[in-house]
């Protein structure tokens, strides 16, 4: 229990010390949010004086950035704790009404190529583990490099540049087509998949190699034990040891891995989202360093912390359920 | 774009795409059966009919998210693209003619102090109420209130722009205008500010007691934000979702007979590379404006027309005078010297023709056409400085204000080095392009200089506003005007140059007639100033006067004129050819639908 509560405070603090360390950076950024207002009215034009400028900013900046910094800390620090997030400076509606609506989206791309390469990457590991030595091993094995090396906005680009606009098989940007009525239908779900699969894509071939020479390498870790080769001696059938004694065994020390990516792929959303002009939370975070927007901002580094927190805490926590040889994080040991 | 290949463009559900794709895997079949439906039913409900309309729908770009996007234009936030649909202009500018024709605004006449404005008979909004003096009224006060430049014009606001019945509108001015300046104000206006939507600021901002009462009213006009907008242009909005605004025709509008397609599309594209890939890839059917670079134009399909057109505009260098050594007009006549502009220009147009290096740096515009030389200059021209890259007078020039080159480089009388460094907005490539030359170029003859590039936003809200640079970038004309009025002022009477580069208001300057002669203080905002009233041969003299004084005090240098690509296609399209006078509009994808010059093709 003395381990919960712990491993609870821990996982508060960092939520804590991440807000507190994204509030100071993002107000060291070199201009503010009346900087970038500024900015936009002088390149519109329109002959508007300094006066009339100043005036305008007053108006649509709603936040206290004259204030000194830690009053502003400590209010917005209230705030959160309130639940209240601030009001977006540029669209000028709560932050949770901007980022809300863009949140199950990039769920749903991140949770989506999380599962598709997971599976794809444990398969293939296992096939290689089994196969080791082979052809298909070697091949494989340089695919998974390959696929690991390369990041995910690079595949991205190439897609989009190929089967984007090249080939036209798939479309270029967008959450679904706009020609669909939204709501549970085939249509909407088809489509839905259609605008999502290039995004999903890239991040699985960017990433299925890497749990696939992971899953590899504990595959052919556990195949050398000596209870496999009892389970053989006692004529239990291959595709049993392969699922149950094997399979089951190597994937285990994954399970930490899987949930801390949950967390870090909100954070390859903000160049993914960007590249597919998919809005969802990365999307709402590149225009709002642009903008300065300073709420939307912390919002949206709140909802990347908050999901790898969760993700490690929940790992923490449920590890030795998975997996009862560890007992919990209670026995200081860790696998 | 035709909406066969639609699901290429709108991002849509394209059927070929996606039985291409799940072709292999077996389902295809399933998918194309049930696409097959859908597509069945979209064509028969879409606009064709009885008419001889195609289905079709012309698509371009937005850079905001369309269901983000909103439609106050005192809201400078999001104000997106379809704007330029859903409103019409209170008039017409054909940049080649240098004519206005009528629009919304069907009628004008001006005399010594007052204008009065007609509104277009069958005009109504898109809800069906008829387009009213009222709104007119409305448009032209909130813009008044909001700092449009009219306001300097009017005594009171709120007294100085009445009703006279239900389709008139009167202007009280506050002295004599040049037409020509009236008419630049009042063209470009779109006239949004319906009544029912709009009326109550205006009320409110007429009997606000003082001027903190009315700033308020003001201010919670410019925080509004408005996602249905009611227009009444020739299309009206339909809906926005994450990647199109969707635009139907409005058959009510008096130009709908021009038009033969029932659709509008805004498709949603925050970048310049994804509207290059449109283009070359027919997503969209045309762009307003886009800077295009020539290996990207090599790239398009051939029935993509890429017009020119002159932005009267461009990059110019200007100066802080608060650096003792820019304030210095020899300095500023040295660098003039050095910098060879049409390098400059050739640079920073990456290899396409939309830079125009400077012939005369005069404040003038219209180099393109010919008009500086056969127009505005005409007879004088050849008194004036064209500054050619020519070091023995820069050296000259620099000697004479005290400076001597020791060891390659320029020194000033206390010994310390020449530095002149250069702000500019990272952003704006094209211009770092040409700032990277005149820094090279300055360098090379002995005058150290760095580029600063700087994030556009901190540029532009923080070193250009602040003064914290030497020599700055910046357009060094008031774009989309070819009045030569309007440049001067922005040289001499703006915010930029009074408050951002503290031009001083005298200059001591020989008269244009005896150019060798000696020099005589003048106060060029002032003549501008005059230049407001003046019409005809005496506006012909002091725009020369103020020519002249911009030529031989160069309180900016201007590098190059600037035309904008403007893209339209032909492939479903009928539209005019590339070198059309037709196309010298800002911007031929508004105006050629309105006036029936883009038409769809007959399927």
């Amino acid at each position: 229990m003395s381990y919960l509560l712990r491993r609870t405070g821990q996982a508060v603090f960092t939520v804590f010390a991440v807000v507190s360390l994204s509030f100071g950076i993002v107000r060291l950024l070199p201009g503010g949010p009346a900087d970038y207002l500024r900015a936009q009215l002088i390149q519109q034009g329109g002959g508007l004086t300094q006066e009339q400028i100043n005036q305008r900013i007053a108006a649509q900046t709603n936040i206290a950035t004259d204030e000194p910094l830690y009053v502003q800390y400590v209010d917005y620090v209230w705030d959160v704790l309130h639940l209240d997030f601030g009001t977006s400076i540029w669209y000028n509606e709560p932050v949770t009404a901007v980022l809300g609506p863009a949140l199950p989206w990039t769920v749903f791309l991140m949770a989506s190529a999380l599962f598709v390469q997971f599976v794809i990457g444990v398969s293939l590991g296992a096939f290689m583990a089994y196969r080791e030595g082979s052809r298909f091993d070697t091949g494989a094995t340089a695919v998974s490099l390959v696929s690991n090396s390369i990041p995910f906005y690079v595949i991205g680009l190439l897609f989009i540049a190929f089967l984007g606009y090249r080939f036209d098989l798939f479309p270029t940007g967008g959450r679904y087509a706009s020609s669909v009525p939204v709501g549970p239908n085939l249509d909407f779900v088809l489509s839905v998949l259609y605008h999502g699969a290039l995004p999903i894509l890239s991040l699985v071939v960017a990433s299925f190699g890497g749990w696939a020479l992971t899953m590899r390498g504990n595959s052919i870790r556990v195949l050398g034990e000596d209870y496999l080769r009892v389970a053989r001696l006692r004529g239990l059938p291959e595709r049993r040891i392969a699922l149950r004694y094997v399979g089951r065994n190597a994937i285990l020390p994954m399970y930490t891995g899987l949930l801390i990516s949950i967390g870090f792929m909100f954070g390859g959303s903000v160049i993914l989202e960007q590249i597919f002009a998919y809005p969802g939370v990365g999307y709402y975070l590149i225009q709002a360093i642009g903008q300065r927007d300073y709420p939307v901002m912390m919002g949206a580094f709140m909802i990347i912390a908050v999901a790898v927190t969760i993700g490690v805490f929940v790992a923490d926590l449920t590890y030795g359920y998975v997996d009862p040889r560890a007992k919990g994080g209670e026995n200081s040991e860790s696998y | 774009m035709t909406k066969d290949d639609q699901g290429g463009t709108a991002g849509g559900l394209s059927r070929r795409g996606l039985v291409k794709v799940l072709g292999a895997t077996g389902i295809a079949g399933a998918l194309a059966g049930c696409g097959g439906r859908r597509a069945a039913s979209d064509n028969g409900g879409g606009g064709g009919g009885g008419d001889g309309s195609t289905d079709t729908a012309l698509t371009f770009a937005q850079w905001a998210v369309p269901q983000d996007s909103q439609y106050n234009p005192w809201n400078s936030k999001n104000f997106a693209e379809p704007r330029r649909m859903l409103w019409d202009r209170f008039m017409r500018y054909n940049i080649a003619e240098q004519k206005f024709y009528p629009y919304a605004i069907s009628d004008w006449t001006f005399d010594d102090d007052s204008a009065t404005l007609t509104v277009r008979d069958g005009l109504s909004w898109h809800d069906g109420t008829p387009v009213s003096a009222t709104d007119v009224v409305n448009q032209l006060k909130l813009d008044m209130y909001t700092g449009g430049s009219l306001q300097q014009y009017v005594d009171d606001i709120a007294e100085a722009v009445t009703k006279r019945d239900e389709k008139t509108v009167e202007i009280a001015l506050n002295q004599k205008l040049n037409e020509q300046i009236l008419l630049s104000y009042l063209q470009p206006k779109r006239l949004i500010a319906k009544d029912s939507v709009y009326g109550e600021y205006v009320k409110r901002a007429d009997e606000a007691g003082g001027e903190e009462a009315r700033s308020k009213v003001i201010s919670e006009l410019q925080t509004t934000a408005i996602t249905d907008p009611v227009g009444n242009g020739p299309f009206k909005f339909e809906d926005a979702d994450s990647q199109r605004t969707l635009l139907t025709k409005y058959e009510d509008h008096p130009d709908a007979g021009n038009i033969n397609f029932p659709k509008m599309e805004y498709l949603y594209m925050p970048t310049n590379q994804k509207r290059w890939n449109a283009l070359i890839n027919d997503r969209t059917d045309g762009s307003a404006t886009l800077f295009m670079p020539a290996n990207k134009l090599k790239q398009l399909p051939e029935h993509t027309h890429v017009g020119l057109i002159p932005r009267h505009w461009g990059l110019g260098l200007v100066f802080n005078f608060r650096n003792e050594h820019l304030a210095k007009p020899e300095v500023r006549k040295a660098l003039a010297y050095v910098i060879d502009r049409k390098s400059v220009a050739k640079n920073s147009g990456a290899g396409t023709d939309s830079k125009l290096p400077v012939k005369y740096p005069s404040g003038l515009t219209g180099q393109f056409s010919g008009a500086i030389e056969d127009r505005w200059l005409k007879g004088v021209a050849d008194t004036f400085e064209k500054y050619q890259p020519d070091p023995a007078k820069a050296t000259e020039l620099l000697e004479s204000a005290g400076y001597a080159k020791e060891g390659g480089t320029w020194k000033d009388g206390s010994g310390a080095a020449l530095q002149l460094d250069i702000s500019a907005p990272a952003g704006f490539t094209d211009w770092v392009a040409g700032a990277k030359t005149v820094t090279s170029q300055l360098s090379s003859f002995g005058i150290k200089s760095q580029l600063n590039a700087q994030d556009t936003s901190t540029y532009w809200g923080k070193v250009y506003t602040n003064h914290e640079f030497t020599i700055g970038l910046q357009g060094w004309a008031d774009y989309d005007n070819s009045y030569p009025y309007f440049h001067f002022d922005f040289l001499f009477n703006s915010t930029d140059a009074n408050d951002y580069w503290k031009v001083p208001e005298r200059f001591e300057v020989p008269p244009l007639s005896d150019p060798s002669g000696e020099p005589r203080s003048v106060t060029p905002g002032e003549l501008v100033t005059t230049l407001t009233e003046s019409s005809g041969e005496a506006a012909l003299k002091q725009i020369q006067e103020l020519a002249w004084i911009t030529n031989q005090t160069l309180p900016v240098l201007p590098l190059q004129e600037k035309l904008a690509q403007t893209f339209l296609t032909s492939d479903d399209w009928n539209v005019p050819p590339a070198d059309s006078e037709k196309i010298q509009l800002y911007w031929p994808t508004e105006w050629l639908p309105r006036t029936g010059d883009w038409t769809a093709k007959q399927g």
